[in-house]
């Protein structure tokens, strides 16, 4: 059972992998040539995938060598709790950002900002989600 | 009107760890920390768990405050 549900887990790694390959290709072909090409352009993919999906793989197989659990019902419960919490207040706040946006007078958003504007937020919410599941 | 627990006391007095019960019970240390403070109410299968681990009825292991 548990060798099944790790062939899954690597399943799903090889998965997400994969759809950073296929996002970073789109949006090479989206963009043009303003992003990094050529070599560049695969060890930035491979850092990424390294950072990104190597990193937590890492860490969870380290920790499985503890008998304890990694999670249980309190932290799904809590996970659950803090997801929604999340996705209320960064509702509120971007919707609180345009119409301050659209009151001092501005009437379009550059698709970057939008871009980093995205990337910050997940990047706080996954950090706060490691957070949440320590605590 | 609380829900309290004398977790702590009965794992005190067989003399096992948090990790330990932790391990046995399949949930990890801070969820037993939590219950054990009154921060966390189980669910009804943990309550379960607990009542089967510590092999005493449930009025023993768990009780209501009224405030």
């Amino acid at each position: 059972m548990r060798k099944m549900k790790k062939r899954y887990e690597l399943l799903i790694y090889v998965f997400i992998t994969f759809c950073c390959f296929v996002g970073i290709w789109l949006g090479t072909k989206l963009i043009g040539e303003q992003l990094p090409s050529g070599n560049y352009l695969l060890l930035f993919i491979l850092v990424g995938a390294l950072c990104g999906v190597g990193l937590p793989m890492l860490i969870s197989w380290s920790n499985r060598r503890s008998r304890q659990p990694d999670m249980d019902e309190r932290t799904v419960r809590m996970l659950k709790n803090y997801l929604l919490s999340a996705f209320f207040l960064v509702s509120f706040l971007s919707g609180v950002l345009l119409l301050v946006l659209v009151g001092i007078g501005h009437e379009t958003i550059e698709l970057g900002w939008i871009a980093v504007y995205g990337g910050a937020i997940f990047i706080l919410m996954t950090a706060g989600l490691f957070v949440v599941k320590r605590f | 009107m609380q829900v309290n627990n004398k977790v702590r006391e009965m794992r005190q007095a067989r003399h096992i760890t948090q990790v330990k019960m932790a391990e046995e019970l399949g949930i990890t240390r801070q969820t037993i920390n939590a219950i054990e403070k009154g921060r966390y109410n189980p669910s009804l299968e943990l309550a379960f768990r607990l009542l089967a681990y510590f092999d005493v009825p449930f009025e023993q292991l768990f009780y209501i405050e009224e405030e």
